[in-house]
């Protein structure tokens, strides 16, 4: 295509990069800025603080318990989410007419208001199971089977978008050769599908890093840590306790958990391609 | 392995689909019932349904108010958001200029930015432009919707605008258009399918928004619906008759909104998955 050079694009992308850049780019600066300092909100000036934020934050306990649930929120969804969502998109690529109405049944929790769902949820569990919830072994779970209940659909929708790309010709030959069903998914459909899986499993790990929502409306920080996240914390120590240089950190941290996720996602990705090619 | 027959394929499914939707029918029909109905039986729809809830939650406890507030938000953002994006994607598109790959990265990078991130500085720039309250702070909410949703929606637009043939523009330019008229006159009809799609993902993206309502919004009647059926449930000690009706009002118009665009939402959310 032949592009159009000057100053004349700029202008088009002009009114969008006013609006985006003091609201987005030049606060994640600020952020940055105040996480080397301690600040409670009231006092005129920030006072210096240097690496101190994140020499606290090594030495926090809570910081490791609240990266350790997110952690696990990762494990969960790529072992649990993505699979029942795979399973399921399968299992419905060839289920005649009722296909459109249980795809939007699946689906439908991933486009509600993430308030509705943990309360609904939270009215569900404490009506259910009224002695699991509020038990500090239980909480996380329980917030997990609700957080699952939202994402295992729209994982499926993704595969299911990504199978529709597969020349059903290349599956048939591979029956007609003799192959068994296993023997087409492990080599024809999964290879085919890796695009869209890549897709699928940045999603869920940037997603469970930033995860805030649903645990905090859900559990609201009881029992005690028993369902902290890096997002719960850093909204905690910033907006309740008024550290503000403390949150900025944790907030710093978590942009990098963020990046790093979806380098390493990349990495892997990129080196298993070479290795085959 | 063996593949699974059609009866035990379309069971599983079904079993998945009925276990999806339960809980939000026990929502929808629990809103339904009286208090002393939903003690008599919790699990299941009462015969004789009953409105009383949500009279209650809509006059007394003001949802038509944050209704208005939800609607006004939604609307007016995304009218905002489809015009800045599509010229935006116009001109990464289909343009090349000094500085376009830098400024094109730092769109890209809003698409993973945890939000966290911002809610500092934003809760104190608000405090410092004096719109913390009323009218004002549904203001600064809408202009932080419209900042964060712009990264997906200059990034799905520039995606279609790349891909319409060079045909179409050369023979606006040679009929004298400018690189404006083009865009308004040409650009802009051609690309309404595509504006439906990011329309309506960030309808449901900014009807659903959360965490800026609770940090941004600080008056009890200027509020969104999610922030307000937070407050309400609260309130009401998670009252399940009052919660359940708040909770269905909230969700309803997203559901009428999804089933009326769900072939859009859905091409629109899995297009970029595709492309990989």
């Amino acid at each position: 295509m032949n592009k159009r050079r000057g100053v004349t694009g700029l202008l088009f992308a002009l009114p969008a990069a006013v609006v985006y850049l003091p609201l987005l780019a030049i606060p994640l600066v600020y952020t940055f800025a105040l996480s080397l300092h301690r600040w409670d909100g009231l006092a005129p000036s920030w006072r210096w603080y240097g690496l101190g934020n994140y020499s606290s934050l090594l030495n926090d306990r809570i910081f490791w318990i609240a990266l350790w649930h997110n952690l696990l929120l990762i494990g969960v969804s790529l072992v649990v989410q993505l699979p029942l969502g795979l399973a399921l998109a399968l299992l419905l690529r060839r289920a005649g007419r009722l296909t459109g109405l249980i795809r939007t049944s699946i689906f439908i929790p991933y486009i509600l208001p993430t308030v509705v769902i943990a309360l609904v949820w939270r009215l569900l569990f404490t009506r259910a199971v009224p002695t699991l919830y509020g038990d500090a072994q239980w909480m996380l779970p329980l917030v997990i089977v609700a957080i699952s209940w939202r994402f295992i659909g729209f994982h499926m929708v993704l595969y299911l978008a990504g199978l529709a790309t597969i020349d059903p010709q290349l599956e048939e030959a591979a029956t007609l050769d003799g192959a068994g069903h296993w023997a087409i998914f492990r080599h024809i459909t999964l290879p085919l599908l890796k695009p869209v899986l890549v897709v699928s499993a940045t999603l869920a790990v940037i997603g469970s890093i930033k995860y805030f929502d649903i645990v905090y409306v859900m559990a609201g920080g009881d029992p005690p840590q028993s369902t902290e996240l890096l997002a719960t914390y850093m909204f905690e120590q910033g907006f309740d306790a008024r550290r503000f240089g403390y949150a900025s950190a944790i907030a710093v941290a978590m942009v990098a958990a963020a990046g790093l996720g979806a380098g390493i996602i990349w990495l892997a990705t990129r080196v298993r391609v070479g290795r085959r090619s | 392995m063996k593949r699974l027959g059609f009866i035990p394929r379309l069971t599983v499914l079904l079993l998945a689909a009925a276990i999806t939707l339960y809980p939000l029918l026990w929502m929808a029909f629990t809103s339904l019932k009286t208090n002393a109905q939903i003690h008599r039986q919790l699990w299941l729809p009462d015969s004789s349904p009953t409105l009383a809830n949500y009279q209650v939650v809509w006059e007394s406890a003001h949802f038509w108010r944050f209704m208005l507030n939800s609607l006004a938000i939604t609307g007016g953002t995304v009218a905002i958001l489809l015009f800045l994006g599509a010229l935006a994607g116009y001109g990464f598109g289909r343009f090349d200029f000094r500085g376009k790959h830098a400024l094109w990265l730092l769109f890209l990078g809003g698409l993973f930015l945890p939000v966290h991130a911002t809610l500092i500085p934003l809760h104190r720039l608000q405090a410092t432009l004096g719109m913390t309250r009323g009218w004002y702070s549904l203001a600064f909410l809408g202009a932080i919707y419209l900042a964060f949703n712009l990264s997906f929606t200059v990034y799905f637009l520039r995606g279609f605008f790349t891909a319409i043939p060079d045909e179409l523009e050369d023979a606006a330019r040679v009929d004298g258009c400018t690189s404006f008229g083009v865009f308004w006159r040409v650009m802009l009809p051609l690309s309404l399918p595509a504006l439906t799609v990011t329309g309506l993902i960030n309808a449901v993206m900014i009807w659903n928004e959360f965490i800026f309502a609770l940090v941004l919004l600080h008056d009890t009647s200027a509020q969104t619906l999610p922030r307000a059926v937070m407050r309400f449930s609260d309130e009401t000690s998670l009252d399940l008759a009052l919660t359940t009706a708040a909770l269905s009002l909230t969700v309803f118009p997203v559901i009428v909104l999804f089933i009326a665009g769900q072939r859009w939402i859905i091409r629109g959310l899995t297009a970029g998955a595709i492309k990989g």
